[in-house]
Order: structure tokens, then C-alpha cells, then sequence
């Protein structure tokens, strides 16, 4: 038989009234970013962390409110960044740790792919001109 | 297959997988400019693993989070020079700010360590291998080929009489020195509470007449912008924070009343301090050992100085966020402020407020309480 610790047990902590209603507003804000986005193309950010208002609690009845879509990556650069799409498209939840692991900011993101998932013009022209230097030493 | 066959593919694919492999360098790839992206790649970081650091760096300095392409695309694109410039300090600021990468393995990118890669970092007298007539050359060419864009980092204090023999190096006193260097920069970084507020080499009875870099260029009417990060030492993460956001926005961040940035020391090292509970139901330590201390009570009674000190301590933390001094089970100093070392620590709100028993430039204890006056909640 499994023992308590072997079980992962995640501690569920009991919203109250203002949890609610932050999570809420939160679900506001990202409800505007989706109808602008869908109207102007343009979403938006809304970092997380720089909410001082906004508990564990009411952190994790966000994220089940707005649960798991289809996509999820690991960007693996400067520490582990997670990406999560949401349930409802187009809304993704971002988890930004650093070298240690220890999480330094969590963000959502209202966009048709996160900007942290694009490749970057910069990066793209190093690979183009390294390959177009190991070609070309072929014809050599 | 013929042998000769064989060993053409051979060679063939042995090149095409080092010229694969081989990380880019400015030898070896002509797209290399010398901006901060082409370092980054020199040391295997990519563009998008600089967005996940300016991510973590936004957060920590209140940038909105939608500025960090921004953030990213203005500091890749940037090309910054550096000239740090010691006076008479300890090296005590530099070491605080080298630690921190040195604490990372060989492979690593700590955020210190990337923004000190990223800088060019043209002229710091224990890090350069140059020196003497040498070594100035260097940083008069650097100053001239940057005028009016090179940010200074200074830190240490002056001796304000530049012929009363001290602090003579290459011939020339401080105050020559460092006025050469800030007629010509763009941004002044004053690092360090030496360089910041005069620090240990302007306490009683300062034998040399050393003064702060602020009050050096008030008195010699250089009117550049000054931002004093303050700290003995200051913490890492804050003077590169400042490095970073200068780089973003091509200004200072907004100051406060002793010109430093709000982001960092806007709060007071109490008002973050995690035995803060304890001080408001009263719990305090009275002696380092007793049960209070063991149990994590407020220092306030062994002569923590937090409520009137402004730092980031106690939320970026020391060591790679380690911990910080209440966390170790010691109280604050108090080492951000001015008059630090003369026991008579500054607020911002009035200046100065001597407190120790005697008075300021008397028997400093940095183990003496704080005034109830001085405590507010
Ligand atoms: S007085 Fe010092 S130890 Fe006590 S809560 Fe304030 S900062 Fe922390
Ligand atoms: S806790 Fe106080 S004395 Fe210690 S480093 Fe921070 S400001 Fe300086």
C-alpha cells in the first residue's frame, strides 16, 4: 500500500470572498484582452506576481477555472520556462524559473502564440549563416 | 566503396559537424557586431533565453511584463560601454558583484554573470590585465571613442582637496581623475555607500577629506545624471537591475530623496523583513542565543536597523537569493544609508539623525537599539 508521502498531495487552501473576487477581476481582465485581441489582433500580458492582492489561493482557483488546453513546452534557455495553453484559447499561463528552479515570475499571456515560444529574428540568422558556412566549405 | 571514397565522406562529415557544433566567434562568423545578442551567442545563450531572464529581471524591478520585448530587443541591440572606476574603497562593491558569478559553474548564466558579460566592460583597474601608462591609455581612447555615452561606475569617495597629497595615482589627484572621466560620461553610477554617501574614508575623523561623488560634483558643477546605489556592498542583482533598465529606457530610473532608485530602496528593510509578525505582537530577542532568537523574533532590540534603512535585502536577497542578515539571525546595519560608519545612520525622512548614545562620530555600537522614535509600525 502506498504511504501518505508516496501520494502527491497538493494542499488545497479555501478561498475566501476577496480570493474570489480577485480571481474574478483577473478573469475580467483577460476576458477584455481576448476581445481586443480578437478585434485588433493585439492581446497583452498580465504578470502575476506584481499583483500583491493575489494569494495562493486565489492562484490556484484561477488556474483551475481557466484549466488545461492542448499545448504545453518547456523552453530550456535561461532556466526552465513551462507554457501552458488554457482551456480557452489563445489564454496561456506562463511559468518563468531560474537557474535554481526557484519560480521568479508567473505570467499569463493573451496571444495567438507567446512571444517566449517564437524563434527570435536573431537567433534564426546565426543558424541561416551557420549552415550557409557548412555548405559552403562542402563545395570547397 | 573505395577506400579513398570512405575517408572523403569521412572528413566530410567530421567538417560539417564541427562547423556545426562550433559556437560562434567573432573568427569565425562575420554576423558577429559586437552587440549584446552576438555575446549572448558567443556564450551559448540564445535570444529567446535573454526573454526569459528580461522576464524574471521585469518582474523584479516593476517593469510591466509587456515591456519585456522591449526590454530584450533595447538591451540586445545595445553596444554599452563601461568604465569603472575605484577611488578609495575597499573592493568590497566589485567583489560583491564578481561573486556572483564566479558562483556559477563554468557553463552557467547567472543573471549577474550575463550582464556582466553583457557590458563592455572597458577599463576596471583589479579586473583588466593592462596596467599603469598602459592601462590609461586605454581608458582615455575608450572615453574619447564613447564621449557623452559611456556609463561610469565610480565607487569609493574622493578626498575633496586635490593637493593635500592623498590618493595621488599616475600622477594625478582623484578629483582630476574622476572630473576627466565624468565631463565625458553619459550616465554616473555612484556604487557603494563610500561612493554614494562618503562611507568609511569620510568617517570622523576622515584624515584624507574624502566626500561623496554627488557632493564632488556639486561642488565642481558637473551636472551629469547621478544614480547612487548604495550598500556595503551594494547587493548584485541591484546594480546590474540599474544597468538593465538604463539600457531599456536610456534614463535612470526614478530616484529618491538620496537619488536612488525608488524600485530597489523604495521600501525599508523592515517593511519586507519576514519577522515582521513578531514585531507587531512584540516579540523580540534580547540576547543572540536566548529562545526569542531561536524561534525567529524580531531583532529590533539587538539593534536591527531595519525600520530605517532602505534596501532590497530582505526581497532579493544576498548570494543568489540565498537568505539575508535577519534571515541568518542577524539584525540590519543599516549599511545603505549615509553615516553608516559614524553610528549616526540617516533616514531619508530627516537628515541626519544621529541615535547612538553619543551622539554621531562617538561611540558607534551597529549593536544599539533604535529610538522608539525612529520606529513607526
Ligand atoms: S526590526 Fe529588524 S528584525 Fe525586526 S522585523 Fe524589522 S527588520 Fe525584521
Ligand atoms: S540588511 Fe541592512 S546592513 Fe545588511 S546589507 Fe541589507 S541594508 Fe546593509
Amino acid at each position: 500500500m502506498s504511504k501518505l508521502s508516496q501520494i502527491p498531495v497538493r494542499v488545497e487552501q479555501m478561498p475566501t470572498d476577496d480570493d474570489v473576487a480577485i480571481a474574478q477581476s483577473i478573469l475580467f481582465e483577460i476576458h477584455g484582452k481576448l476581445q481586443n485581441l480578437l478585434a485588433k489582433g493585439e492581446g497583452g500580458i498580465i504578470d502575476l506576481r506584481s499583483l500583491p492582492a493575489l494569494n495562493q489561493a486565489s492562484l490556484q482557483l484561477l488556474e483551475k477555472w481557466l484549466s488545461l488546453g492542448e499545448v504545453s513546452a518547456m523552453v530550456t534557455g535561461v532556466g526552465k520556462t513551462e507554457v501552458r495553453e488554457t482551456a480557452y484559447a489563445g489564454v496561456w499561463w506562463l511559468v518563468f524559473h531560474n537557474q535554481r528552479g526557484d519560480i521568479v515570475t508567473e505570467s499569463i499571456q493573451i496571444a495567438e502564440v507567446p512571444d517566449i515560444l517564437k524563434s527570435q529574428l536573431g537567433d534564426i540568422e546565426l543558424g541561416f549563416k551557420k549552415l550557409t558556412r557548412a555548405l559552403s566549405a562542402l563545395e570547397k | 566503396m573505395k577506400d579513398d571514397d570512405k575517408s572523403t565522406n569521412e572528413s566530410r562529415r567530421n567538417l560539417i559537424t564541427r562547423l556545426l557544433q562550433e559556437p560562434p566567434s567573432p573568427e569565425n562568423d562575420s554576423l558577429l557586431n559586437e552587440t549584446i545578442g552576438d555575446r549572448l551567442a558567443q556564450m551559448g545563450v540564445s535570444r529567446r533565453g535573454f526573454m526569459q531572464f528580461c522576464a524574471g529581471m521585469a518582474s523584479m524591478m516593476a517593469i510591466p511584463a509587456a515591456m519585456v520585448p522591449r526590454m530584450a530587443a533595447a538591451a540586445l541591440a545595445a553596444k554599452p560601454s563601461v568604465i569603472y572606476m575605484s577611488f578609495q574603497e575597499c573592493t568590497g562593491c566589485l567583489e560583491s558583484l564578481v561573486n556572483s558569478s564566479i558562483q556559477s559553474s563554468a557553463n552557467s548564466t547567472t543573471i549577474e554573470n550575463l550582464i556582466l558579460n553583457l557590458v563592455s566592460l572597458d577599463y576596471q583597474e583589479t579586473l583588466m590585465t593592462s596596467a599603469g601608462h598602459e592601462a590609461e591609455t586605454i581608458r582615455d581612447e575608450i572615453m574619447a571613442a564613447n564621449n557623452g555615452s559611456f556609463v561610469l561606475i565610480v565607487d569609493g569617495s574622493i578626498p575633496k582637496d586635490p593637493t593635500n597629497g592623498y590618493f595621488i595615482s599616475g600622477g594625478k589627484s582623484g578629483v582630476t581623475r574622476f572630473v576627466e572621466a565624468a565631463n565625458q560620461a553619459g550616465l554616473i553610477l555612484a556604487v557603494g555607500t563610500c561612493a554614494a554617501f562618503g562611507g568609511l574614508p569620510n568617517a570622523d575623523p576622515n584624515p584624507t577629506g574624502a566626500v561623496s561623488i554627488g557632493e564632488l560634483m556639486a561642488s565642481k558643477g558637473i551636472n551629469k545624471p547621478l544614480i547612487n546605489i548604495s550598500g556595503c556592498p551594494p547587493i548584485a542583482e541591484v546594480i546590474t537591475g540599474v544597468i538593465m533598465y538604463y539600457l531599456t529606457y536610456g534614463a535612470a530610473p526614478a530616484l529618491d530623496s538620496l537619488k536612488r532608485p525608488r524600485v530597489f530602496y523604495g521600501e525599508d528593510i523592515h517593511d519586507e523583513c519576514y519577522r515582521k509578525d513578531y514585531f507587531e505582537k512584540g516579540l523580540f530577542a534580547n540576547t543572540f542565543d536566548d529562545a526569542g532568537a531561536r524561534q525567529g523574533y524580531c531583532l529590533l532590540k539587538l539593534g536591527c536597523k531595519g525600520p530605517i534603512s532602505n534596501n532590497a535585502c530582505s526581497e532579493v536577497k544576498w548570494n543568489a537569493r540565498t537568505s539575508f542578515p535577519m534571515k541568518s539571525g542577524h539584525g540590519c546595519m543599516g549599511c545603505s544609508q549615509p553615516y553608516f560608519w559614524d553610528g549616526g545612520v540617516t533616514t531619508a525622512k530627516a537628515n541626519p539623525v544621529p541615535f547612538w548614545k553619543n551622539g554621531p562620530y562617538k561611540s558607534p555600537s551597529f549593536y544599539s537599539p533604535l529610538p522608539a522614535s525612529l520606529v513607526d509600525d
